[in-house]
């Protein structure tokens, strides 16, 4: 059992309102994930489009990873879901998949990385 | 030094100010008791004897008449355990007997040092006690070897083998101390300590918070 005072330092830590502006989204799904950086003193916001290849569940310590590819290479970013430093998660597409892990993408390329969207799944 | 009795709660991820993950230990330490001085006249040194854990009244059923009796000379509430400090003599008058130190011993971005008892592991092999390699893992190494020692000692000469040798036996339950902890975060309402990185001990045992010596 997780005992109180943690729960009450998480709760601190990351406000039940910031948690709650975080959207749904599941594995397969398409999203763009808007980080803020900072060079030197200066903020920019940088977006990471990909799709969703694992939600890692843990609490405070949740994570995220998204795959894109990115000239021709995979890349993988794994972002902790309450991080500051995520300025807004976007849902653009989900798709239909019937695993948690979809980590048999990386050994895909091009047509055959392709997810079918949740809706064309829900007709067949 | 100075300190306080505290118990470990356990661990969590929290996000620093320039949203870095950080991972923090949860220390508890309800106010301790300043339950008597040690004197250079009287005791040769000079401590600070805290009380941690006051005792409800089931507690103290539980609990003998000596140790009560430690509290009720002095007219205090009994607590559980009573530790002591070495403390520097002038240092003694800044914290009067009865009163009670708080969390608030500690700030933001003090670094201490940690005292706690190790998680046991009971009778452990080298592998996990000593960090030893162990054999193949593969038909090479012949029956229940892979997670043995290999060799102990030489020929006729020495003829034995070295005092010290690393081998299985018990590993854990040792007093152990963390040095240059950070404290990432002090909750004085609920008596919480937030220490970056790990402590020894599991969750729900005593740790002894004291500023960092180093």
């Amino acid at each position: 059992m997780r005992s109180r005072a943690i729960e009450l330092v998480e709760q601190r830590n990351v406000k039940p309102e910031t948690r709650a502006q975080i959207p749904q989204f599941r594995v397969g799904d398409t999203v763009r994930v808007h980080t803020k950086i900072s060079e030197g003193d200066k903020e920019r916001i940088q977006i990471f489009e990909g799709v969703v290849i694992r939600r890692k569940r843990g609490h405070a310590s949740t994570t995220f990873t998204v795959r894109k590819m990115s000239y021709g290479v995979g890349v993988e970013r794994i972002f902790p879901l309450y991080s500051p430093r995520i300025d807004k998660i976007e849902v653009m597409t989900s798709g239909k998949v019937k695993r948690a892990r979809l980590f048999y993408l990386r050994d895909l390329q091009g047509k055959a990385a392709r997810l079918k969207s949740a809706e064309e799944g829900a007709a067949q | 030094m100075k300190g306080l009795i505290g118990k470990k709660v356990g661990m969590t991820t929290v996000f620093a100010e320039d949203g870095a993950a950080v991972p923090v230990t949860v220390v508890e330490a309800t106010p301790n008791l300043v339950f008597g001085h040690r004197t250079q006249e009287r005791d040769g040194y000079t401590a600070l004897q805290l009380a941690h854990g006051e005792l409800d009244e089931k507690r103290q059923r539980r609990s003998n008449k000596p140790h009560l009796g430690e509290f009720k000379k002095r007219g205090q509430k009994p607590h559980k355990l009573i530790k002591e400090f070495r403390v520097a003599g002038k240092e003694l008058n800044d914290f009067a007997v009865g009163s009670q130190l708080t969390v608030e011993l500690f700030k933001k971005g003090d670094r201490v040092d940690v005292t706690g008892t190790t998680r046991g592991m009971g009778f452990a092999g080298v592998v996990k006690r000593h960090h030893m390699k162990g054999a193949a893992r593969d038909s090479a190494s012949s029956h229940e070897h892979h997670r043995h020692m290999g060799a102990v000692g030489q020929r006729k000469t020495p003829g034995r083998v070295f005092k010290n040798k690393r081998m299985p036996g018990h590993m854990g339950v040792d007093r152990r101390t963390v040095q240059n902890l950070m404290v990432v975060d002090v909750i004085p309402e609920s008596h919480l300590l937030l220490i970056k990185g790990s402590v020894p001990g599991h969750d729900h045992s005593l740790v002894i918070v004291r500023p960092a010596i180093k």
